[in-house]
């Protein structure tokens, strides 16, 4: 009798462990089919997403083709040049106040910003998020070298911040790629 | 006191509404009340999930031990989240940007975790299921409320379209203190709207029987009612 209510508490021990273990892997693989089928439909969403933000900053583009260039070396998250000769587009992540602000930047053969994206959806709505507007993106347009010219936006001092480190960036990868 | 189908149902939008009578969920409710959008998305996903994780938590009541309860209801309420999750960023990817990270919060949100403890892991899966959808539907109609009001006083849109001028807004509606502001009435009209209703309403607080569950924990709790009806509080 002693045998039986030792198995039986080893049981009782062994039975919750089981039961998670199952679950576990039963939601495992329910989880890892559902991935697969959407993960595609994920990286082909950003990629088209990128690729219209990178047309968007350079008006006319026709095709960009990635530059051959150490990314993190230059803080950057893309470098692209322009088939027919229209410029460069220059994105990177920069910390801004929620999370990261990736800006895009466009700029032409001469090193002048004619287009500038930043995704500001993890900022502040109505306080962050001006700094992704075009009342305070189109501020930069025409500028070269760097941003110091454009002051931060007071009240989102760490969204602004971000759009003018990512455009310091395009400038200063324009500066050591190009020229 | 045997409750019928849809007294379980109306009870989730009505007498023991999740947000604003049980307090469960508040925070969801203060930070995605903001667009109607948001709120319209946050409202389904959380439904979504509150269903699926009520009946299948209900149909592996019998299973589940005691011990063990609290890490399987949350791998199965993680489960579906994620599903969310993969799904809306996949084909819904403006209301992802715009939910943020409030859509992996619908993990901890109290509302989910707080049924499945106080009632699927009580009651049979139809009636699970039901109150899953009477809660989601009064969440629904709390968070969608509460927005609207949000969005056109502070934005001076609903649903992007735009009411109200540009010039004419109250900034702090959109804000924290706007929300809890808007949460106290949304709380304030629903307690009147029940008191007028001429007999006494005294609510109940989500966490009840909170004590009960855990001392015991759900098999003290499921006596004969179990699978015959929702007799749970």
């Amino acid at each position: 009798m002693n045998e039986a209510k030792e198995k039986g508490g080893l049981w009782k021990t062994v039975y919750p462990l089981v039961v998670l273990v199952i679950i576990c892997v039963v939601v495992g693989a329910l989880l890892g089919f559902v991935n697969s089928a959407t993960a595609p439909v994920i990286e082909e969403n950003a990629r088209i997403q990128a690729e219209q933000t990178r047309a968007a900053v350079l008006p006319g583009a026709t095709g960009f083709t990635e530059l051959d260039c150490d990314l993190s070396l230059l803080n950057l998250t893309g470098a692209y040049v322009e088939d027919s000769g229209l410029g460069y587009v220059f994105t990177s992540a920069n910390k801004g106040y929620g999370g990261d602000v990736t800006v895009t930047v466009g700029l032409n053969p001469d090193g002048e910003i004619v287009g500038l994206n930043a995704n500001v959806s993890t900022e502040t709505s109505g306080i962050g998020s001006k700094a992704g507007q075009s009342a305070y993106t189109d501020l930069f347009i025409g500028l070269t070298g760097d941003s110091s010219s454009v002051d931060t936006i007071s009240g989102a001092s760490y969204s602004s911040r971000a759009v003018k480190t990512g455009v310091d960036a395009a400038l200063a990868a324009y500066a050591a790629l190009v020229q | 006191m045997k409750k019928s189908k849809w007294n379980i149902f109306t009870n989730g939008i009505f007498k023991e509404n999740p947000v604003l009578i049980l307090a469960l969920g508040c925070c969801s409710v203060l930070a995605v009340s903001v667009t109607v959008a948001g709120a319209l998305g946050m409202g389904v996903a959380l439904t979504f999930v509150l269903v699926c994780s009520n009946a299948v938590i209900s149909l592996l009541r019998r299973l589940i031990p005691d011990q063990v309860r609290i890490p399987c209801f949350i791998v199965v309420i993680a489960t579906f989240v994620t599903l969310v999750e993969m799904v809306v960023e996949a084909y819904l990817p403006s209301l992802y940007d715009s939910l943020g990270i409030f859509l992996a919060l619908i993990v901890v949100n109290c509302i989910v975790l707080g049924r499945a403890e106080m009632f699927a892991c009580k009651n049979s899966v139809g009636d699970s299921i039901i109150d899953g959808l009477g809660m989601g539907v009064g969440y629904i109609v709390v968070i969608v409320g509460i927005a609207i009001v949000r969005e056109l006083v502070g934005s001076g849109t609903i649903y992007g379209l735009r009411i109200i001028p540009e010039g004419y807004q109250i900034g702090i509606i959109t804000q924290t203190p706007g929300g809890f502001l808007c949460f106290g009435a949304a709380m304030a009209v629903l307690v009147y709207g029940m008191n007028r209703r001429g007999k006494k309403f005294e609510p109940k607080m989500g966490c009840e029987n909170c004590a009960g569950c855990a001392a015991g924990g759900c098999s003290a709790q499921k006596t004969e009612n179990d699978g015959k009806g929702a007799d749970a509080q």
